[in-house]
């Protein structure tokens, strides 16, 4: 894959995403196959969540409850591929609002993305789409009314949703992997960060395992300082106990020095559901991270992996800025 | 010439599991670095299970509680090796009888073993440098083992400080990450297909997905309760999320018969523990206590693809079967006679 296929599918994914905002649906005919693969965890009638086709995806994007105000921030976006098809993931950070009076209704959610793409005479088109969809504070009733969130504690039973991304079936690691060689370091390193989390979340800690090097170093309260093994163990643990998991973030600066880079960056979502008491007519259009994490890369074998991670658990508002403008 | 520093780590590693019984630790002494760092589930004292040199692993051996009767058969044997370093796995499936005077029924522990360990050739011969043990399932009756032996919940919870985390962890301690070009072994048909088993359960053990992944043809079906019907994709789902609900799961295997085919091979094989049996549970009495039981059997089908066997049909029945009396060989693989 090249640069200008990459950039081609990420100003696609972002046409894509606009749409939940603008509701115009015919845009995602440029983008998305007639007869797409469609899996979207809030899907009720069907436990694998399938909701086929473009037509499926375009009733999806339509049935999006309304809102006052729709913000949505693409974090954690990677593809990768070659000439003709790609593998793509994301997390869309979305926040809608009701204004009631003088009330402020808020629902916070996280979308985990991940879809196949093919390259065809009109450009790249979406062959498979699989989102799972996690309530990150649900004030607005009708987006519990119209989407289905399986909130049960984590293990089978009959008519279970299971997630719709699969850590092995569905990363672009392990369908491509080889790096895009076009990448800056910057690029290399947001990526190896996004690998890590994408193990976490779909519970494939074969990436993170990737993704930190031997001699890593986390601190995370409440556990303390943990080596790798404790860090991925405790990790493991922790994902046994929750259905879901997300963690989107943006750096907010990534220093290389040779072999090592200096970065922080914030997790926009996932560190418990928002208070909705907490927004009012003032901040609820800023952006807001729920942690910070302090990082260190060290470069092996040509590869950025994670030396030293401290995660700092706190909200900061990081301003309008982080939400995507209007896409034309 | 590796099938001979495979035979010797077998040979070794089914002496160091036979002292858990003969309590013989000083066998122990040709095959255990004296300096080995060794982390055992079991240890109370350190949440990390840290039991660290041969004095460690000889204490654990001397103050394994007795009992009157103890079986132990070894399952999934792998190694993997390469030049003078080797990383091998097993699964060791134990259980432990007292019988009270004028009783007919025991009071019995069960339990199994998980061991990841890695092996170093000295000029004295292969020899283990470090062991990593997490007792995955246990139950029963006989209290000097719970009162001897640390044992976290079964039910997972989110990490604490002071939380005994699993000593073996599915990516750093797994045979083929840590040796993943491995010299041939020149195991026979019968022994790849069941390596390829190994990595199967070691994989669903340890949340290894990427091991399952690996080992399951594109096409592979399973038919197995409660699920039904599944795709590899679908019974990656779902095993993956049945597998969060506990702490520990173990799957050691036995084959019962090996047919072969051609590029496929139909295998029989009883699941030696890990199955629960939430309404009938096997009560061991003086008739039954030497007679080894699975808990419940799989048929199997693997096929050749680019010289490495898969599984591609696996029909999984619940269900006690008794198989015959222990054999007196630790793997479990040949004579019948009870000692």
């Amino acid at each position: 894959m090249d640069r200008r296929n990459y950039d081609e599918i990420k100003n696609s994914f972002r046409l894509f995403i606009s749409t939940w905002k603008s509701r115009k649906p015919d845009v995602l005919d440029g983008i998305i196959d007639p007869e797409t693969e469609c899996y979207l965890s809030v899907v009720r009638q069907y436990v694998s969540g399938a909701q086929h086709s473009l037509f499926g995806i375009k009733d999806f994007v339509q049935k999006i409850p309304a809102s006052d105000i729709f913000h949505t921030a693409i974090t954690n976006f990677v593809c990768r591929g070659n000439e003709t098809a790609a593998q793509q993931t994301a997390c869309v950070v979305c926040r809608a609002v009701k204004n009631e009076g003088s009330k402020i209704k808020v629902f916070d959610f996280a979308a985990n993305c991940s879809n196949h793409w093919r390259r065809t005479g009109n450009g790249w088109r979406m062959v498979e789409i699989r989102i799972d969809i996690i309530n990150q504070g649900a004030g607005i009733e009708e987006f519990l009314d119209v989407w289905y969130f399986d909130e049960t504690p984590a293990r089978w039973y009959d008519s279970v949703h299971v997630a719709c991304n699969h850590g092995e079936f569905d990363s672009p690691w392990i369908q491509y992997p080889s790096e895009n060689d076009f990448f800056t370091d910057e690029e290399r390193i947001e990526e190896c960060f996004s690998q890590y989390v994408f193990g976490v979340d779909t519970i494939s800690y074969n990436h993170c395992d990737s993704a930190i090097a031997r001699e890593a170093m986390f601190k995370i309260d409440p556990w303390g300082v943990m080596d790798k093994r404790l860090a991925m163990e405790s990790s493991k643990s922790n994902r046994q106990v929750d259905r879901f998991s997300t963690h989107p973030f943006i750096f907010r600066n990534i220093d290389v020095e040779g072999n090592l880079a200096h970065a922080h960056a914030y997790r926009l979502s996932g560190q418990g559901k928002s208070i909705n008491s907490t927004y009012t007519p003032r901040n609820i259009n800023i952006g807001r991270a729920c942690g910070r994490w302090k990082l260190t890369f060290v470069k092996v074998d040509d590869r950025w992996k994670i030396l030293s991670l401290i995660y700092f658990e706190g909200t900061i508002e990081l301003g309008e800025s982080i939400f995507m403008q209007e896409v034309v | 010439m590796s099938r001979k520093h495979y035979d010797e780590i077998k040979k070794k590693f089914g002496v160091f599991i036979s002292t858990w019984k003969n309590r013989d630790i000083h066998l122990l002494d040709e095959m255990i670095d004296k300096e080995v760092v060794c982390y055992i589930s079991t240890s109370k004292s350190y949440a990390i299970g840290a039991q660290h040199s041969l004095f460690g692993v000889k204490s654990f051996v001397l103050d394994i509680p007795t009992s009157d009767v103890f079986h132990h058969k070894i399952f999934n044997f792998t190694c993997r090796i390469s030049g003078d370093e080797a990383h091998q796995y097993a699964y060791v499936v134990c259980l432990a009888a007292n019988f009270e005077k004028n009783k007919n029924e025991a009071l019995t522990f069960q339990f199994t073993a998980m061991l990841s360990n890695h092996w170093v050739r000295k000029a004295t011969g292969w020899c283990i440098t470090e062991i990593r043990m997490d007792i995955l399932g246990h139950g029963g009756d006989l209290t000097s083992f719970t009162d001897s032996w640390y044992f976290e919940s079964q039910k997972p919870s989110y990490y604490y400080y002071g939380k005994h985390e699993r000593c073996i962890n599915g990516e750093l301690d797994s045979p083929w990450n840590r040796i993943p070009i491995a010299e041939d072994n020149e195991l026979t048909e019968e022994e790849l297909i069941m390596d390829t088993y190994a990595k199967y359960a070691y994989g669903n053990d340890q949340f290894a997905w990427d091991h399952v992944c690996d080992i399951l043809t594109e096409d592979a079906m399973f038919t197995t309760a409660p699920w039904g019907p599944c795709s590899k994709r679908q019974r990656l789902e779902v095993i993956k999320l049945h597998r969060q609900k506990e702490h520990m799961w173990a799957h050691p295997m036995k084959a019962e018969s090996i047919l072969m085919e051609g590029d496929l091979a139909n295998v029989k094989l009883f699941r030696m523990s890990g199955h629960r049996q939430r309404s009938h549970p096997y009560i061991f009495t003086q008739y039954n206590i030497n007679i080894e039981h699975a808990c419940s059997r799989m048929d199997v089908v693997f096929r050749k693809e680019d010289g490495v066997w898969k599984i591609c049909k696996w029909n999984g029945y619940l269900g006690i079967v008794e198989i015959g009396p222990y054999s007196t060989d630790i793997y479990g693989v040949a004579g019948d006679e009870i000692k």
